[in-house]
């Protein structure tokens, strides 16, 4: 039996990344002060005192650094299973996890871009080989 | 911490329970249960027992007042009380936290007590970057993170699994010499076993993962001139911890295979004057076999990408060169929760006490311990310590 998908809930904090979703941008934090970026969504900025940010959208492409094909499915995802969950290095530095979009695993270190689905509320990203 | 170095404080008794899946009891029962057993076995009197440090609960997280409760339930009066709060590594961060708080006066004698009941009741619940980032997006369960990290390290290193083989076989058989192992797991295997369970996260098979149980663990912990002086020929002496709690948080090390471990590891080894060699029994906090594989690399036992061989050119049983986990460790034994981090500790003391009946290592004088804790996002764990243990003399 499928169970529904958590619903995610944002915080005030977070808004405006699920904002840009649903109009298929990724936003990442972005320190000036540090010229880096970070993701998730944090507080502060990792890399500057006293650690403002500001919100700039990333590329879409970056490299796989890790990948498993998921037996154990989250709720709402009973119906998938198997399917590839993976960290992607975005171009902009930070480590994103998302399911993966392909046949089989791709090796570590395979060129990756974003890829949107769904529509509105249920607009997902993912990561597909370049 | 030259009190640690210089032996000022001693456990002089430990305790745990059977580990159960689906006791039926909660863990305030399980901490009573293992407090008797504490009290009987060292002959100390509860009202000389003025502190209590204790980890969390999975089955009580929704108690803000959860030490107080068991202090309560316990008939404790305390000078010093503590939950720690960071993950499986708290029982040993725990045993530390005493020795502290005994040097500063605070109190003089801890009861360290860990006790949980999660395969009976389960009400922790995730938030941040777990319920936002992760879940939503097909998370379903901690093997994933490993199974992400088991990738990283075979796309670097090669397959991990030769050596997370050898692990799995000689904690089983740890596990059949040790009855308070949860029952299901007290059978042995073969390596063809492990290679042919199921995947869960691929690569990461069903018997690289833990499976939670119920149960408690506890142990004392005063002062050495106390523990003379109350007569207690018997000591063991925490000679050296490092605690290391969200490492390298700005990610500036482009590798997630990269743990806290590799800094807390040779700390808490030069802390102690020693070098990897010189651990006589290793107990690694293992929730999943690709951790003790970076851990047996980072804490300095072997070079990077070598723990397979480093495994196959070691006999890691009871009577080997480098006994790990004898006992079963958590993956063969069960792992009680937030009281995880004893099922290792425990068996350590019991290995330097001489009480380890069956699986009984010939080398007392030293051991190390390990804790792990708390999943990060898109990393590894945000806690890694290291305790190193020597036998009194």
């Amino acid at each position: 039996m499928t169970k529904p998908k958590p619903a995610i809930k944002p915080t005030q904090l977070t808004a405006p990344f699920w904002d840009a979703v649903r109009d298929r941008r990724f936003l990442l934090q972005y320190d000036p002060a540090a010229d880096r970026y970070q993701f998730y969504p944090r507080p502060l900025s990792l890399y500057s005192d006293p650690g403002e940010t500001e919100w700039r959208e990333a590329s879409g492409a970056g490299t796989l650094v890790a990948c498993s094909l998921c037996h154990v499915p989250a709720p709402g995802f009973e119906a998938e299973v198997p399917y590839l969950l993976g960290l992607v290095a975005l171009a902009e530095g930070p480590r994103v996890f998302a399911q993966i979009e392909a046949a089989q695993a791709p090796a570590i270190g395979t060129p990756m871009r974003l890829t949107w689905h769904g529509e509105g509320e249920r607009t997902v990203f993912k990561f597909a080989p370049a | 911490m030259s009190w640690l170095k210089n032996r000022e404080i001693a456990v002089i008794g430990c305790a745990d329970t059977k580990l159960e899946l689906k006791s039926g009891k909660t863990a305030l029962e399980l901490a009573g249960e293992v407090t008797r057993d504490l009290l009987r076995s060292t002959g100390v009197a509860r009202a000389e027992i003025d502190g209590m440090a204790s980890t969390l609960a999975n089955a009580e997280a929704h108690n803000a007042f959860w030490t107080n409760m068991m202090a309560d339930a316990l008939g404790l009066e305390l000078a010093w009380c503590q939950a720690s709060e960071i993950g499986g590594g708290s029982v040993i961060g725990n045993l530390v936290r005493a020795g502290a708080a005994i040097q500063a006066g605070l109190c003089e004698m801890v009861l360290c007590i860990a006790a949980d009941a999660p395969s009976t009741k389960f009400v922790t619940r995730q938030s941040g970057y777990r319920e936002e980032f992760c879940d939503p997006l097909g998370y379903g369960a901690l093997p994933i993170s490993f199974g992400l990290l088991t990738s990283a390290y075979a796309a670097k290193y090669g397959s991990p699994d030769p050596g997370m083989a050898r692990l799995a076989v000689a904690q089983r058989a740890g596990a059949v010499r040790n009855d308070k192992a949860c029952e299901k797991l007290r059978v042995p295997i073969t390596e063809a076993d492990y290679l042919a369970s199921r995947m869960i996260s691929d690569p990461l098979r069903l018997l690289d993962c833990v499976m939670r149980c119920d149960g408690a663990n506890a142990c004392l912990v005063t002062s050495t001139a106390r523990a003379r002086a109350m007569g207690f020929d018997t000591l063991v002496h925490p000679v050296a911890y490092r605690e290391m709690v969200n490492f390298d948080p700005r990610q500036d090390i482009d590798d997630i295979t990269v743990t806290g471990f590799s800094r807390v590891g040779p700390q808490a080894l030069r802390d102690a004057g020693m070098t990897a060699g010189d651990i006589q029994s290793f107990h690694p906090y293992d929730d999943f076999y690709i951790a003790l594989i970076l851990q047996l690399e980072q804490i300095g036992f072997c070079g990077p990408g070598e723990a397979s061989a480093f495994l196959a050119a070691h006999d890691i049983g009871p009577r080997g060169d480098l006994p790990i986990n004898t006992g079963g460790g958590q993956i063969s034994a069960g792992q009680p929760g937030l009281a995880g981090g004893g099922v290792n500790l425990i068996e350590a003391l019991r290995q330097l006490r001489g009480e380890a009946g069956p699986r009984q290592v010939a080398r007392t004088d030293t051991a190390m311990v390990t804790g792990i804790g708390v999943i990060q996002y898109a990393r590894n764990w945000g806690c890694s310590n290291v305790l190193i243990l020597e036998r009194g003399a």
